[in-house]
C-alpha cells in the first residue's frame, strides 16, 4: 500500500513554531540571515521536521486508534531547506497482526525536484487496527 | 558521559498536535488514554524525540554540525509532566542516548553525525 506523490513546502514560520516547541536554540533556524552566517543558503530543517508531514498526506488506509510509535528510524540523505518544493510518498512496508494488535511499518520518503531522495522516516507503529 | 533533563509538558503535546496535525485522542484526552489502560495523556513519540534532538543541538553539537540519521526506540510510554533524563555518550560520528523517567526507561537510541 502507498499513497499518491504529494508536493509539499516548509515555511519559515513553520520552522520558528517547531523551534519554540523544541526549544532549539541553534541560531541557524532563526533567520536566514542567521542561516547564511553559518554557510547555509537559506534556513534547513531540524532533523526531526519532516515527520509532520503526514498531516497533509492523504493516507488511504487506516490505523485504528490507540496508535502508539514504538520505533523511529530516519535518514536524512540530504539537507531540507524551507521554500524548497518536496515531494512527499508514504508506504505501508511491512505489517503483521500478534494478538489483538496489530504491528505497521510506515516509510515516508521525501525527494526534491530533481527526484533524490532527502529524507526517509520509518515508523514502527503498534495500532488497533489497519483498515 | 553528559546528564541532561528535559521536560514534556501538556501544552508541549497540545502544541505538538497543532504542528504536526496528529490529534490522536490519547495525546490530547486523559479519558480516551485511560480507556486505552495509560493513566494520563500518551506524549507523540515524534514530540519526545523532537525534543531529545533538540537538547543535543542546544547542549552536544555545534550549529552546523548535521545529523546524517538517528534511530530510538520506546520501551515505556512518556506522558504529559514527565521529566526525562538523558545519559548521553558522544564518540567520533555518533551519539548514543538513554532516557529515563523515575528510574523507568522510556527511550533508548542513537545519532549519527556527517564526517
Amino acid at each position: 500500500m502507498r499513497t499518491k506523490d504529494h508536493e509539499i513546502m516548509f515555511s519559515s514560520e513553520k520552522v520558528q513554531e517547531f523551534v519554540q516547541l523544541t526549544g532549539e536554540r541553534n541560531p541557524i533556524y532563526q533567520s536566514i540571515d542567521k542561516a547564511k552566517e553559518y554557510g547555509f543558503k537559506t534556513i534547513p530543517l531540524p532533523p526531526a521536521m519532516p515527520n509532520i508531514v503526514y498531516q497533509w498526506i492523504e493516507i488511504p488506509w487506516k490505523l485504528e486508534h490507540p496508535v502508539i510509535l514504538r520505533k523511529q528510524n530516519c535518514v536524512l540523505h540530504q539537507r531540507m531547506f524551507i521554500g524548497e518544493r518536496y515531494r512527499a510518498v508514504v508506504k505501508v512496508t511491512d505489517q503483521n497482526k500478534r494478538q489483538h494488535h496489530f504491528f505497521v511499518q510506515q516509510t515516508l520518503c521525501i525527494y526534491n525536484r530533481d527526484g533524490q531522495l532527502c529524507f526517509e522516516g520509518i515508523s514502527d507503529l503498534i495500532a488497533g487496527g489497519l483498515s | 558521559m553528559n546528564i541532561l533533563t528535559f521536560q514534556i509538558t501538556e501544552k508541549d503535546i497540545e502544541q505538538y498536535a497543532v504542528i504536526s496535525g496528529d490529534t490522536n485522542p490519547i495525546h490530547l484526552d486523559i479519558d480516551a488514554a485511560k480507556q486505552h489502560g495509560f493513566p494520563d495523556r500518551v506524549a507523540h513519540g515524534m514530540l519526545t524525540i523532537s525534543k531529545v534532538l533538540g537538547v543535543l543541538s542546544n547542549d552536544v553539537l555545534s550549529p552546523y554540525e548535521a545529523i546524517t540519521d538517528y534511530n530510538f526506540s520506546f520501551s515505556a510510554p512518556v506522558f504529559a509532566g514527565n521529566q526525562i533524563t538523558l545519559s548521553i555518550k558522544q564518540t567520533k560520528n555518533s551519539i548514543s542516548v538513554s532516557g529515563e523517567c523515575e528510574d523507568k526507561k522510556v527511550i533508548k537510541g542513537f545519532v549519527r553525525l556527517a564526517e
